[in-house]
């Protein structure tokens, strides 16, 4: 049972973990159309930085994340202006690629600037762990799942209550339409890159003291949130959170008790029978827009 | 210093656009000489006079790649290896001939572009290639019995040993062994912790793989079976659940990637699972690299076949360690003092044998003992790997402290 | 000479050729098989020229091979317009399964064994995901690739230990070991000439037509009867089983596979090779092969900065070359001909936007110039039994959700030349009803032509059975020709598939050489004269909606569908347009209208439907139905336009 529960605790942390980088894909989804593949890369770029200013640099905590927070935010406009806004207009496959690009050029930049051996990231809440009915559940997993229910709640609010999140709901629902109604199309799509650049080294900073920093860290974790968004159907912030949490046990859990070999690739599978089924994904009824 | 690597490679590049220009004008003679097999050409061009003692500098290949060149990539043999080449350097060659290298980006992973970079090693005409690391290395065993190039492991790989399925008789491995890391480790268990249940965290590795079944052998040897058996893949970053079900274990064997082993080791600790934690030259790099919390440290048994570590140690082991803090500024590690000796002893192998001749240079690697290395001596074993001894250092005081000497009774068959 | 007596001379000249020398569309005149024998010479200078050492050899060698998979995935993406990330899977299924088996098989019998194994798999992934769209295929297929890497790692069996499998049987020919470099060269090249030759006779295929076609606009091909998601399996099979072969080389000719060769790095890669070789090309994968293998060599003396610059040249590259660089040989080749003096068909693009529509030119004049009939209903409305109407819909509801957005219409047109209106306010349901009764739009209620029914949701049968449709906003292909596009509409729909393009050339050619007179005569018929050869995007608006109605006249219908066809003409082109409309009904057509111009219904129709709030509220003459109470009410306020 205490088995049981610790696998949980930690499919629960990596569903949260998987919801900040599904929740930045799913923002720049909607602003801007594009699926980005260098939010991996934002993810781990964002753990690094998060080491340098703490580990080499020695500045508390707390201001270092937020500033890891605004530098990263500063990255994502600038990708914004070197790679999407001159191809605006191509093909989604070269946009694609142009994210490709740039993730590649941001591996090899964190390589060259960090070095390829592990970095550890030290834990702001310590090493300690809390025991939960005989499960030894680490101080830093319930950091992961707090701070990620937070961003929920607040990106929730933005969503649904704000002028920036009505004009984001109305520029997925219907991009033309969009336009004519006068909203600044790119103004928003700056903000977006910035703030899912922003998200994703939120989750690097957090998932980094769990194991260690490489430059691999991101990369697999967006493939895996990758499945998150699509299960979600690129929708509302509702269905990433579940579809998170799914793939998170199934991953845990379900990898432990069943293809203990194939635990990472499970959600994989999980998403590719759901796409078959339901190509729009799972949660796109819950989703105001439908193409 | 950095830009001066650079501007090699660049000059290195133009040269062998230059080379292939050339080559390509006068396509006629060129085509005619066969291709595939780089080590003909040894006796073709300079020092073929086999009595009279060659001049021409030795001139080795590594097949490795420096950090930025893929997220796998690690500096430490270029680091050790380049200490070693200009130590040689500096003591005004050997027997007199300079010792110079070509370094080729081969992919640690992605077999295709080893292969590539392997043949463009060849076309260098190297007496000794070093790398590339890993199980990548298998790949090559076809091409090495080909071109009868001496090609020397810088990282232990059990199929690549002599008699085992990838091992060639040109291949050597300066360091020891994973079947005697195996062994050592469960020497330790059994002899030192007298533990009863043993578990075992491993990778799908093909490395790692031969160790299992070392320690498989061992084991049942002294009539024992492991208890748990978990696998973790090379990229996990959540070990939890191999972590919890080495619960009621008296010691655990770690044979994983260094990240693994340090998630497993610290998982480990925080289920309260404090029983000793035996692993091999994994464990090093994750306490450097500050991996490993400190509940976890009291329980993590490393081995290795360098023993880099503490005041007790060989003078050369000291000097290696003092020049590679001062050319890095960071503790040496095992890949690096392994680089260091592989071509310490790929020098003088070459020297001694007074030839290119790959036949001539592996009898040098067979049958002589090559003292002087940062590691001790280097003697080859029956399976060519050129070390039997392991040191185990408990890591305790968060530097690794020596409680054990493994002597493989394999190697010395 | 103003453009209207340019386009008359152009007409003319058109007019007077020959009918037996119907116009080849431009993809039969391409020197495909010229540019064949420019690469084999290209990778012959490369060998000798080049390949003076293994290494360099071992290069042209794997150009060659990344050539095979490329030009595979152009199949996939380039033709299939298909999204996919699975390629690498592809190449490592039909490498490991070929490694597999060799030992036991010998090499070339293992290596169709895993082409063949892959095909089956790449067909089992198609079925199974074709529903799914755009980024959704791309990442359902990076799934696919993702478990089909980690069972490779896994299942060590098969693929050897972690994946990495060194037990290859060595490939013989004819009893040499092809053991080096030099005579894999020959094996390899022989394999891409082969390989290209069967892309190019697909190429020069009725099939690259349809692909395109489905590609840009998947509903309009549908409705013009290509079957298109049946045409993309195809595709993706046969770039994937192209994947399999250069798989199963690499693995021949290296002794040697592992997991991570086919990782997303390839993966880029192949993406990398598409694109900057030009999506647009078969030419464009063997550019983007030669890209991705030797692009490195020259960037070595960056060293470790090498990877930086590799993603700066891929971004760069799709920002300042979105046509790649086989688009630049276009261009430079263009600029060329221009210089010299020899305008080339592209050159009349730039004079398109002039032409405008000719009047119209009746039947029987278009069957004299073309020598073939264009269609004859009245021929075969004798043939049917009588009584059986044209077109008969009943009770057509369709339902989104809770909304009923056509609730139980029903319209019959029983004379052959009839022409009926469908009218009603602003989101009365019009064009979903027209979207039901074409197949687009599943609906409750049937459908028949001539008896013939027509299922809900079933785009290609509405063509089949008799009938045609025109949208809205005028669907054309804007990458293919004027000429190619009204051959997707093609009625005769035998020899254009993979079989016909590989192994019935002669059969398929002459079929071909009909429908090439069927689809001049049509663009005649319609009055778009020498624009053969234009791409669609070249033409106005008005022409576009003329081209399309080219097309559907194309697929020889007994009911023409017309949803709003005057919407954004001018008053000169809607009188030219009614005219038309006037005169293919007096030769037998019957045509539903779906019009707001009401000035337009009433010059044309005999009989009007009034739809609103998706209800039939009336039926009759004109003059019957604008006196009828509720349509006067059911249009207050809604804006009527005069046109």
């Amino acid at each position: 049972m205490s088995e049981f529960l610790g696998l949980c605790a930690s499919g629960i942390a990596l569903a949260a973990v998987l919801t900040l980088v599904a929740l930045g894909l799913v923002l720049l989804y909607k602003a801007t159309n594009v699926v980005s593949f260098a939010q991996g890369d934002l993810m781990t770029a964002g753990a690094y930085v998060a080491f340098w200013l703490t580990a080499q640099e020695h500045i508390a905590i707390v201001p270092a994340y937020l500033l890891t927070l605004l530098i990263l935010f500063a990255v994502g406009v600038a990708m914004e202006r070197i790679a999407y806004a001159p191809l605006r207009r191509a093909s989604p496959i070269a946009v694609v690629l142009g994210t490709l690009g740039v993730a590649l050029a941001i591996r090899s930049a964190l390589g060259i600037w960090q070095g390829t051996t592990p970095k550890n990231l030290s834990s702001p809440v310590g090493d300690g762990s809390v025991n939960i009915f005989g499960a030894a559940v680490t101080d830093q997993r319930l950091l992961v799942i707090g701070v990620t229910a937070v961003i929920v709640l607040v990106l929730g609010y933005v969503f649904n209550s704000t002028r920036y999140g009505r004009q984001l709901r109305a520029l997925a629902a219907d991009r033309e339409a969009a336009q004519l109604m006068g909203i600044r199309v790119n103004g928003l799509a700056t903000i977006a890159f910035g703030a899912s650049a922003a998200l994703a080294a939120l989750a690097g900073v957090l998932v980094a003291p769990l194991g260690a920093i490489d430059l691999n860290l991101g990369f697999n974790m967006m493939i895996t949130a990758f499945a998150v968004a699509v299960l979600a159907g690129f929708g509302s912030i509702g269905g990433i959170v579940v579809s998170a949490i799914l793939v998170g046990l199934v991953q845990q859990v379900l990898g432990n008790y069943v293809l203990q070999d194939y635990s990472d690739v499970l959600p994989f599978g999980l998403m590719l029978i759901v796409i078959i089924i339901r190509p729009r994904g799972l949660f796109t009824a819950m989703q105001g827009s439908r193409v | 210093m950095r830009k001066l690597r650079v501007s090699r490679g660049l000059a290195i590049g133009a040269a062998v656009v230059a080379t292939a220009a050339l080559a390509a004008g006068c396509g006629s003679s060129s085509s005619s000489s066969d291709g595939s097999s780089g080590s003909s050409g040894s006796s073709g061009s300079s020092g073929s006079s086999s009595a009279a003692k060659s001049t021409d500098p030795i001139n080795l290949a590594f097949l490795w790649e420096i950090k930025g060149e893929s997220s796998y990539a690690i500096q430490d043999f270029q680091e050790g290896a380049e200490i070693a080449v200009d130590q040689l350097n500096a003591a005004g060659g050997v027997d007199g001939r300079r010792v110079e290298y070509t370094r080729y980006p081969a992919s640690p992973t992605d077999a295709s572009q080893t292969l590539t970079q392997y043949l463009k090693a060849m076309s260098g005409k190297p007496s000794v290639t070093l790398g590339p690391p890993g199980p990548i290395q298998e790949v090559l065993t076809k091409q090495i019995d080909r071109t009868q190039v001496v090609n020397m492991g810088v990282s232990p790989d059990p199929p690549s040993e002599f008699g085992q399925k990838f091992g060639s008789k040109y291949r050597f491995f300066a360091g020891a062994s994973l079947a005697t890391q195996g062994r050592a480790a469960v020497w330790y268990a059994l002899d030192r912790v007298h533990a009863r249940k043993i578990g075992l965290i491993y990778s799908p590795d093909p490395s790692d793989a031969g160790a299992v079944t070392a320690i498989k052998a061992a084991l049942a040897d002294r009539g024992v079976s492991l208890a748990v058996e978990r696998s973790v893949s090379n990229d996990a970053t959540d070990v939890t659940k191999e972590a919890l079900a080495m619960k009621g274990m008296d010691a655990v064997l770690v044979f994983t990637y260094e990240n693994q082993a340090a998630l497993a080791a610290n998982q480990m600790a925080q289920q309260g699972i404090d029983v000793p934690t035996i692993g091999y030259t994994n464990f090093y790099p994750s306490l450097s690299d500050g991996l490993i919390k400190r509940d976890a440290l009291p329980n993590i048994i490393g081995g290795t076949s360098c023993n880099l570590y503490g005041d007790d140690i060989t003078p050369e082991a000291r000097a290696f360690v003092e020049r590679y803090k001062a050319a890095t500024g960071d503790e040496p590690t095992f890949q690096a003092a392994n680089a260091h000796d592989s071509v310490m002893i790929a020098a003088q192998a070459t020297a001694d044998a007074n030839s290119n001749d790959g036949n001539a240079v592996a009898e040098q690697f067979k049958t002589k003992t090559f003292t002087g290395g940062a590691c001790g001596d280097h003697k080859s074993t029956p399976a060519q790997q050129m070390s039997s001894k392991i040191y185990l250092h408990s890591f305790r005081t968060g530097s690794p402290t020596l409680v054990g000497e493994y002597e493989d009774p394999a190697g010395t068959q | 000479m103003s453009a209207i007596a340019r386009l008359r001379t152009a007409a003319a000249s058109a007019g007077a050729r020959p009918a037996s020398a119907a116009l080849r569309p431009a993809p039969y005149r391409r020197r495909y098989f010229t540019g064949l024998l420019i690469f084999i010479a290209v990778a012959l200078l490369a060998e000798f020229l080049y390949g003076t050492a293994s290494d360099t050899q071992h290069l042209v060698n794997l150009w060659l091979v990344y050539t095979i998979a490329i030009v595979g995935f152009y199949f996939v993406f380039g033709l299939g317009g298909r999204f996919a990330f699975c390629q690498t899977l592809m190449m490592a299924v039909g490498g490991y399964t070929t490694a597999y088996f060799s030992v036991h098989i010998g090499f070339w019998p293992a290596l169709v064994l895993g082409v063949g194994v892959t095909a089956v798999l790449a067909a089992i992934l198609a079925i199974l995901t074709i529903r799914v769209q755009a980024f959704y295929f791309a990442i359902a297929t990076l799934a696919a690739s993702q478990i089909g890497i980690e069972i490779l790692r896994n299942w060590s069996g098969f693929a050897g230990a972690n994946g990495v499998q060194v037990d290859i049987d060595t490939p013989t020919w004819f009893g040499t070991e092809l053991i080096d470099e030099r005579s894999f060269f020959w094996v390899i090249l022989g394999v891409v000439v082969l390989v290209l030759l069967l892309a190019i006779l697909v190429e020069r295929s009725p099939l690259r037509r349809n692909a395109v076609a489905a590609r840009e606009r998947e509903l309009a091909a549908e409705s013009s009867g290509v079957h298109a998601k049946r045409l993309q399996i195809g595709l993706f099979v046969f770039g994937s089983a192209l994947g399999a072969v250069a798989g199963a080389l690499l693995a021949g000719w290296e002794a040697t596979l592992s997991p991570d060769t086919f990782s997303i790095d390839l993966a880029i890669a192949i993406f990398v090779g598409v694109i900057i070789g030009g999506v647009g090309s078969m030419w464009g994968a063997v550019v983007g092969a030669a890209f991705v293998v030797f692009l490195p060599e020259v960037l070595t003396g960056l060293e470790q900065y090498q990877t930086i610059i590799y993603g700066a040249i891929l971004l760069g590259g799709v920002v300042f070359l979105p046509r790649g660089i086989a688009g630049i040989g276009n261009d430079l080749r263009g600029l060329v001909l221009t210089r010299l003096g020899i305008g080339g068909r592209e050159e009349e693009a730039r004079e398109a936007d002039a032409a405008v529509p000719r009047e119209p030119e009746p039947a029987a004049e278009a069957a004299r110039e073309t020598g073939t009939p264009l269609f004859d209903p009245r021929a075969a409305a004798a043939a049917e039994p009588p009584g059986e109407p044209l077109l008969d819909a009943r009770d057509i509801v369709v339902q989104f959700g809770g909304l009923r957005a056509v609730d139980g219409v029903s319209l019959t047109v029983r004379r052959p030349g009839e022409i009926l209106g469908v009218v009603g306010p602003n989101g009365s349901g019009k064009s979903t009803f027209l979207n039901a009764i074409s197949g687009v739009q599943p609906f409750a209620g049937s459908v028949t032509v001539r008896g013939r029914p027509i299922h809900s949701g079933r785009r290609t049968k509405a063509r089949a059975a008799g009938l045609s449709r025109g949208f809205q906003t005028a669907q054309n292909f804007s990458d293919l020709t004027c000429l190619d596009n009204v051959l997707v509409g093609a009625a005769d729909r035998s020899m254009t598939g993979f079989l016909a393009a590989w192994l019935a050339r002669v059969p398929m050619w002459r079929r071909e050489r009909v429908r090439w007179r069927e689809a001049q005569a049509a663009l005649h018929r319609v009055g778009l004269v020498g624009v053969e050869d234009l791409p669609a995007r070249s033409l106005t608006y008005g022409q576009h909606r003329l081209l399309e109605l080219a097309r559907c006249l194309a697929g020889r219908p007994e009911v023409l569908v017309l949803d709003e066809p005057s919407a954004g003409l001018n008053d000169a082109e809607t009188d030219l347009l009614a005219d038309l409309i006037e005169q293919l009904a007096s030769e037998g057509l019957s045509i539903l209208l779906v019009e707001h111009k009401i000035d337009f219904v009433n010059r044309l129709c005999q009989r009007i439907l009034v739809i609103d709030a998706g209800k039939p509220i009336a039926e009759g003459t004109p003059s019957e139905v604008w006196n009828h109470p509720r349509v006067a009410a059911a249009f207050l306020g809604s804006a009527v336009s005069h046109a």
